[in-house]
């Protein structure tokens, strides 16, 4: 029965125009990213509901294929394939996206972490004046200059033992807000979301999409710079990093 | 003829140093181990330079497996604690070392009868004052 229901595996039309429109969805969610300005978090809608878009035939077709192994009335009724394929979808993007993907990026990127001393004191103050949820600082093995935070369910601070090599205290602090501020903004989701399109969307190497978070960038410096009053030590720690990476790149 | 790429040392990421490595280098050796900033400060003091040059040809030097690193918790935060990995006597050997081999791999047996014949020179040169040293 099952290889009976089996070998009538193909593509029907209406299977394949479902494909053909998600794959449109997917493609008018990054032009629409491209070309109008949004919000933060209609940013990171966005970015997910392209994934999702992007996922959707390969989940139509696994369960396509999961329906014909056991003769499920999914299989010729396409309703019921699309009641089964969207939630699935759904599922499976939400868990990766925010679950899986960034755990196992936190733990790829982890080195050491920051348990006490003058940053985490630095940190903890921060956060309180921020009113947000103190996160996590750890340390990258790299002479590279490079700071970045996370925000999931945990928050977190990742910083290279490079970038406390050049830069002075004032600098680092610096630093230290500009992410703080990232967190408290959203826009780290927003920087982890945009990382993941680069990976996962090959519609967007395409359409040569280039998201560079300018905007983001400059609301979190201009928060540092608020906190320490003036906005020197964020443009000299940035002077800093750029003079690293021509000195690197010769 | 003799062709200028064809006795290139710095594809054995060795022997060629720019003059900051160099100047890293030497810093190293007079005192073991260091941080960035300190081996900063010693260049700085006798020529001007950026803290970040030092810090990207350190890291230069780690890869070429010259200088060794490990990071160091401070109460300021982490820091690469440089030392070298090979003496001044080790380097320089190093050196003559890869030298010799690139010739001998790039001019085969004329650069071996050539090493044969200065070898044989510098022998017959010091053979008087061995002699006169067994005396």
């Amino acid at each position: 029965m099952i290889d009976a229901c089996a070998t009538g595996i193909g593509i029907e039309y209406a299977k394949l125009l479902l494909i053909i429109i998600s794959l449109s969805v997917s493609a008018s969610l990054i032009i629409l990213l491209k070309m109008f300005s949004l919000s933060t978090k209609a940013k990171i809608v966005v970015i997910y509901s392209h994934l999702s878009t992007l996922l959707f035939p390969l989940v139509l077709f696994t369960t396509n294929i999961g329906c014909a192994s056991v003769c499920a009335s999914c299989y010729t009724d396409v309703s019921q394939l699309i009641s089964l394929a969207i939630p699935t979808t759904f599922i499976v993007t939400t868990i990766a996206g925010f679950a899986i993907i960034p755990a196992v990026f936190v733990y790829s990127n982890r080195k050491s972490e920051i348990k006490r001393g003058k940053v985490f004191q630095f940190v903890k103050k921060s956060s309180r004046t921020l009113k947000i949820k103190q996160p996590k600082i750890y340390t990258l093995n790299t002479s590279k200059p490079v700071a970045f935070s996370f925000r999931n369910f945990k928050s977190a601070i990742f910083m290279s033992v490079g970038l406390f090599d050049i830069l002075k205290i004032k600098e680092m602090q610096a630093v230290i807000l500009h992410e703080l501020a990232h967190i408290k903004q959203k826009s780290s989701a927003l920087k982890l979301s945009t990382f993941f399109l680069r990976i996962f969307s090959p519609i967007s190497i395409l359409l040569r999409f280039h998201h560079t978070n300018t905007e983001e960038e400059r609301k979190a410096d201009l928060l540092a710079a608020k906190l320490q009053k003036t906005d020197k030590y964020i443009k000299s720690a940035r002077n800093r990093i750029r003079e690293y990476e021509k000195d690197f790149y010769g | 003829m003799v062709e200028a790429r064809k006795i290139d040392l710095r594809k054995d990421n060795i022997g060629v140093l720019s003059p900051l490595q160099a100047d890293i280098l030497k810093a190293l050796w007079k005192s073991n181990q260091s941080t960035v900033r300190k081996l900063y400060n010693t260049i700085n003091s006798k020529k001007k330079i950026a803290l970040t040059s030092v810090a990207v040809d350190l890291d230069r030097l780690h890869k070429k497996g010259l200088v060794e690193r490990e990071s160091e918790n401070g109460l300021g935060g982490p820091h690469y604690i440089y030392s070298f990995s090979k003496s001044k006597t080790e380097f320089e050997k190093s050196v003559v070392d890869s030298t010799v081999n690139r010739l001998i791999e790039k001019f085969g047996s004329v650069a071996v009868s050539y090493f044969n014949e200065r070898f044989s020179k510098t022998k017959e040169s010091l053979a008087p004052h061995q002699s006169r040293g067994k005396r």
